[in-house]
């Protein structure tokens, strides 16, 4: 149709028990679609039964001995509906699933927003082929819903319901014949339903499954290649496609079931109308005339309803369906942004964490247990220790992808859930661990975290963090599309872009996990010249490992196992005996030309 | 609509398996019609004013087709099941097979959202088409033809005119194939690139959040979102009008035998018993047209997907296995490794990443190569496990070309502990196995012990079983490269390449990764690509590339008295420690 598609995301429908219950009301939101819809379906149908009953009742009237004179118009009526029923066809396809279509963009978006909102809590731990399988063929396949039962629904209603009222001007006993057999084929989905529910949520489970797998696959295939398990791999996505086909197997045996005895029932109702209309017939009740016409309409009283009952055989899947497309919707926030304090943050800020303790799972040891310490406004830290000592946790913690079971963590004063999230975001700038670059291109990557930077900014970020040296051998300079994840660089190169990126950003506060570790040695020297310059104005958190880096620092955070082991400069933790000495001990014999 | 040359081409010989399913179908119709000659006969005998009792014996005969029929719609829904799980499960096979084959190097090309959807939705899509579509083509023709011929008995005028409009369904939708073909491919694409987009975004989900951008990401997601709407209805709009056509012409169809039959009737040269036959008959002769346009319409995504999964079919590999390949042969010394004047361009670059190289890694030595980011260092690595071919020079194992060799037992003699990990989501066990299938649990704790990863295995909640996910992102880099490590000691390659191995680690991580890799390299011929001095120390040979080409070579002494760029290197090094 020719509305925009300019609108705003609706909000997603509250919370229920029934999946398919929720899924409704959305197409009240394109209310004036959804009446077209409707009467498009009805009048295709309308025209449907119409043709042929009109075909009937020329032939009755032939039967009748008319003239050509007396059929004329029957035929006219006939060519009419014919044309009508082609029309009708279109449009009900045609809006239907313009319509659903529309409602299925908003539906991906709250997917989108769902996951939005969890990560990376509430992503980490699912696989992303499952996800993925949400958004796409899980919502795709809800377009069954909105395009061919929504709607559908009302037109079975009032077909067969015309049909018997167009019997029972016939003869009642006709239509009250045929009555039950409506029912059965109505309720024949319904039969099956807790079975169909089950096969339904496993068989979706099990799509998702298999696009796991593929994803898993693709992403680690040079692995497999290399440790000649690629074909073994494949053997494995392959059972699980077989799983799927078995699960497909079974909800086919099911709804060829409820197929049987929806034929069954049609069937038997038709046999009725042809025996209880015979008699009537035979005993003068009712004209000749009427006869063909009558049986006819007993036939078509049940095209919608087969119709509907073919979708409905698959209500289970949807059901399922449309299960895992809420759970993503509705994964409930890790953190509630319901900070209204607009930072006024002049300078760089104090950064403090008081008595921070953090478990990422209830029934976990804890990440951080009683962590305190600050970061004095426009000097650097570094947080040391072991791999999973904690560090990484604070670096969570301040940027609000966890809040801390107690304690607090605060910028200027301030506990940083009294910031809303996106202005904290703002005063805080990210190199992490483990570098995600997404595939557009090199300019867009640094560009992230401020889309509106000129060319000249991006420019003076890419040469602060040695981008521009690389830069020149790509094939397109700044706008060569670097592959997923960053596939076709080198590792030192990705980590500078992800340097970069923060330079651009320009926040008062600077995280930096284990920045600078895959730069060669020649640019890593000049790029800790950058990066002291970058540094410098800003209250840097540094998550550091290397004893160049360390040096740096004004002062360092030893943590273990989640607490604090030591604190104090460089030169004062040195010469103790303590945690720090062991790791920097065990640096220095890993090195040569000292 | 009607059969498409290229979704044949795509199913490969699957006859007998579409024969099931048409066998069925027109078992259906057949009872069908039969239903509509006994019908007619209720008719003509009430018409001719037979009793009740008289046609009960034509009633019993249509209440045994209908129980027929209803065990045949159940078998049927079993069948198009059967049909389609064949068909995708072949089609998934081949088109894994060619991922494989394609190689890493292609799919450093390609995004994995789109691998996925083509292999998952795409292949899933063809169930309508394989499944229901194509059977009921055969169904539908073969019902039109015996309808037709019956028809034809009674009246050649009546049977002229239905075929006439069989014969408009079947060519007039021919007219929008094209358009067909061209709105479909872009209609999936929009679906794959959806896909990729939404894949890349949810990995990187932590990143767009920390940047704030995730709202900006959001405007991109909803422009493809959007984008995939307008494809959809693009190519929904010519497909109606195939769909319309073939509904049209089964309207138009029964219709026409209905009005020319009663127009015979009322001219006298028919006669009246016929017309009822024809008014049923004509009924039943196009009802299986109405269930081809549902089923043509519910495989529409599928039929988009087929240009997809074709043209994955028809890529070509990076690499090819030579027809008369052999198996690696080894002995009890590592074979040499030698780069022969060897230059490679990667295809979308102008400049060679690596040119005119060339060097030897002596058996049982270790061989490091240092030089900038970008210096060409990791090609190195990709060509020597063959993920792409040099397009000049070659490189040799054990004095034999690697392109003589099996794809399968070279990557057997090589053994590599990468900058980035790769861990499938499973167990540590798992991911460890890997590199040994059948490897004990004994083994897998003493490979870990000698990587020095078995410390925080045994750590984590559930061990060795502790699942890791995907990416293996629940363990820090320098726990993912001891696993990695281990793997490396578990597959026991003579040939080992560390490549940055030790980049992003922590101090008492890079001390215990140094150990490892030091008992990992031992009997081994090593490569060791780094820029960190500690880990080149103590190479035999050192090589220096620069721009993809040999700066210089020498041991670690020479070179540093030198004034190249090694010197220059260690220098910079040494003044930041």
């Amino acid at each position: 149709m020719t509305a925009t598609l300019d609108h705003p995301t609706p909000a997603p429908p509250a919370p229920g028990r029934n999946p398919i219950l929720r899924l409704a009301p959305v197409v009240l939101t394109h209310r004036a679609v959804f009446a077209v819809t409707v009467a498009a379906i009805v009048f295709h149908q309308a025209c449907s039964v119409g043709a042929v009953v009109t075909g009937a009742v020329v032939v009755g009237q032939v039967a009748a001995g008319a003239g050509l004179a007396d059929i004329g118009l029957g035929l006219v009526v006939l060519a009419a509906l014919v044309l009508g029923r082609a029309a009708g066809y279109w449009a009900e396809m045609w809006i239907a699933h313009d319509l659903a279509y529309r409602v299925l963009i908003d539906i991906r978006m709250w997917v989108y927003d769902g996951v939005e909102r969890t990560a990376p809590a509430g992503v980490q731990d699912r696989r992303s082929g499952d996800i993925a399988t949400g958004a796409l063929s899980d919502v795709e396949t809800l377009e069954w819903f909105y395009a061919h039962t929504v709607g559908n629904v009302i037109a079975a209603v009032l077909v067969p319901a015309a049909a018997l009222v167009g019997l029972s001007v016939v003869d009642p006993r006709l239509a009250l014949i045929l009555l039950p057999a409506v029912l059965v084929v109505g309720a024949a989905p319904f039969t099956l339903r807790r079975i169909a529910d089950r096969q339904g949520e496993r068989l979706r489970a099990r799509v998702a499954t298999l696009n796991s797998e593929v994803v898993d696959a693709v992403q680690g295939l040079r692995e497999l290649v290399s440790f000649g398990r690629a074909s073994s791999h494949v053997e494995q996505v392959r059972r699980h496609s077989r799983d799927l086909y078995a699960e497909q197997l079974r909800h086919g045996h099911r709804a060829g079931i409820e197929a049987a005895i929806a034929e069954a029932a049609i069937a038997a109702g038709v046999v009725a109308v042809l025996a209880v209309g015979a008699a009537l017939l035979a005993d003068g009740q009712i004209s000749f005339a009427l006869y063909p016409p009558a049986i006819v309409l007993a036939v078509y009283a049940f095209v919608p309803l087969t119709e509907i009952s073919t979708q409905l055989r698959n209500l289970g899947i949807l059901r399922g369906a449309a299960q895992r497309v809420f759970a993503l919707v509705e994964a409930p926030a890790n953190v509630t942004d319901h900070g209204t304090h607009a930072p006024a943050v002049t300078g760089p800020p104090e950064v403090a964490f008081d008595a921070v303790t953090m478990r990422y799972r209830p029934g976990d040891p804890p990440a951080l247990a009683d962590v305190s310490f600050a970061v004095p406004a426009g000097r650097t830290v570094a947080l040391v220790g072991h791999s999973g000592a904690g560090k990484s946790t604070c670096a969570n913690l301040l940027l609000r992808f966890w809040d801390p079971d107690t304690g607090a963590v605060r910028i200027d004063g301030l506990d940083v859930g009294t910031y809303p999230v996106v202005a904290l975001r703002d005063l805080v700038s990210l190199v992490p661990q483990d570098v995600y670059l997404f595939n557009t291109t090199v300019r867009d990557n640094i560009r992230l975290g401020r889309p509106d930077a000129t060319d000249t900014d991006v420019k003076t970020a890419a040469q602060r963090a040695l981008v521009a040296e690389f830069v020149p051998d790509l094939p397109d300079g700044l706008n060569t599309v670097i592959g997923e994840r960053g596939a076709t660089l080198s590792g030192g190169q990705r980590q500078r872009i992800a340097i970069a990126r923060a330079l651009l950003k320009d926040s008062p506060v600077l995280v930096m996990d284990e920045a600078v570790s895959n730069l060669d040695t020649e640019n890593e020297q000049a790029l800790y010249a950058a990066m002291a310059e970058a540094r410098r104005g800003r209250t840097t958190l540094l998550i550091a490992h290397r004893l160049s880096t360390i040096r740096t620092a004004d002062h360092i955070v030893v943590l273990d196992a989640g607490h604090v082991a030591e604190t104090g400069t460089y030169d004062q933790l040195i010469t103790r005996d303590g945690t720090f000495a062991r790791l920097v001990n065990a640096q220095r014999d890993g090195f040569v030309e000292r | 609509m009607m059969v498409h040359r290229r979704m044949l081409a795509l199913a490969g010989p699957i006859w007998w398996q579409v024969g099931v399913t048409v066998l069925v179908s027109l078992a259906m119709s057949a009872t069908l019609v039969g239903q509509a000659f006994l019908v007619s006969a209720v008719l003509i005998g009430l018409y001719r004013g037979a009793t009740f009792d008289e046609v009960s014996g034509l009633l019993v005969g249509v209440a045994v087709l209908v129980v027929v029929r209803s065990g045949l719609a159940w078998l049927r829904e079993v069948s198009v099941l059967f049909t389609a799980a064949v068909v995708k499960e072949r089609l998934r096979g081949r088109v894994l097979a060619k991922l494989l084959d394609l190689g890493p190097g292609y799919l450093i090309r390609t995004r994995t959202g789109a691998v996925q959807t083509t292999t998952v939705d795409g292949i899933e899509a063809l169930e309508y088409y394989f499944g229901r579509y194509l059977p009921q083509v055969v169904n539908a023709m073969a019902t039109a033809t015996f309808v037709i011929i019956v028809l034809a008995t009674r009246s050649v005028a009546v049977a002229v005119a239905t075929f006439g409009v069989v014969v408009f369904m079947l060519t007039a939708p021919r007219l929008w194939d094209r358009a067909v073909r061209r709105l479909s491919a872009g209609h999936f694409g929009a679906y794959r690139d959806f896909g990729a987009e939404f894949v890349d975004g949810l990995q990187g989900m932590t990143t767009l959040k920390a940047f704030n951008a995730s709202r900006t990401h959001r405007a991109t997601m909803l422009a493809k979102a959007r984008e995939l709407y307008r494809s959809t209805m693009r190519h929904l709009g010519v497909a109606l009008v195939d769909g319309g056509l073939t509904a049209l012409g089964q309207g138009a169809g029964a219709a026409l035998a209905v009005g020319v039959g009663a127009v015979l009737v009322v001219n006298g040269s028919l006669e009246l018993a016929s017309l009822f036959l024809i008014l049923v008959l004509a009924n039943e002769g196009f009802r299986p047209f109405r269930e081809l346009t549902l089923y043509w319409h519910a495989g529409f995504l599928g039929i988009a997907a087929s240009t997809s999964i074709a043209d994955t079919l028809a890529a070509v590999p990076e690499v090819r296995q030579r027809p008369d390949a052999t198996v690696f042969r080894r002995s009890d010394t590592p074979p040499a490794v030698t780069f022969e004047g060897v230059t490679f361009s990667y295809q979308t670059r102008d400049r060679p990443a690596v040119a005119e190289l060339s060097f030897r890694a002596e058996p049982g030595q270790t061989l490091a190569i240092v030089g900038r980011s970008g210096a060409g260092k990791s090609t190195l690595v990709a060509l020597l496990l063959r993920f792409f071919d040099p397009q000049q020079g070659r490189i040799t194992l054990g004095g034999v070309d690697i392109a003589d060799l099996t794809l399968g037992s070279l990557r057997e003699q090589v053994a590599v502990v990468a900058q980035d990990t790769y861990l499938f989501y499973g167990t540590i066990a798992e991911n460890l196995r890997l590199a040994r299938p059948d490897a004990t649990d004994a083994e897998l704790v003493a490979a870990a012990r000698d990587a020095n990863a078995h410390g925080f295995i045994a750590g984590l909640p559930d061990g060795y079983d502790t699942r890791v996910g995907e990416r293996g992102l629940t363990l820090s880099g320098g726990q993912r490269q001891r696993i990695a490590v281990a793997r490396a000691l578990l597959k026991n390659a003579p040939v080992l390449v560390l490549d940055e191995a030790t980049s992003s680690v922590d101090a008492e991580s890079e001390r215990l990764m140094t150990e490892a890799l030091d008992r990992l390299a031992a009997g081994r011929t090593t490569l060791v690509i780094a820029h960190r001095l500690s880990t080149i120390r103590h190479a035999d040979r050192i090589v220096v590339l620069a721009d993809g080409r040999l700066a210089e070579a020498g041991a670690h002494d020479d070179l540093l008295t030198g004034t190249g760029d090694y010197a220059r290197l260690v220098a910079a090094q040494g003044s930041t420690r």
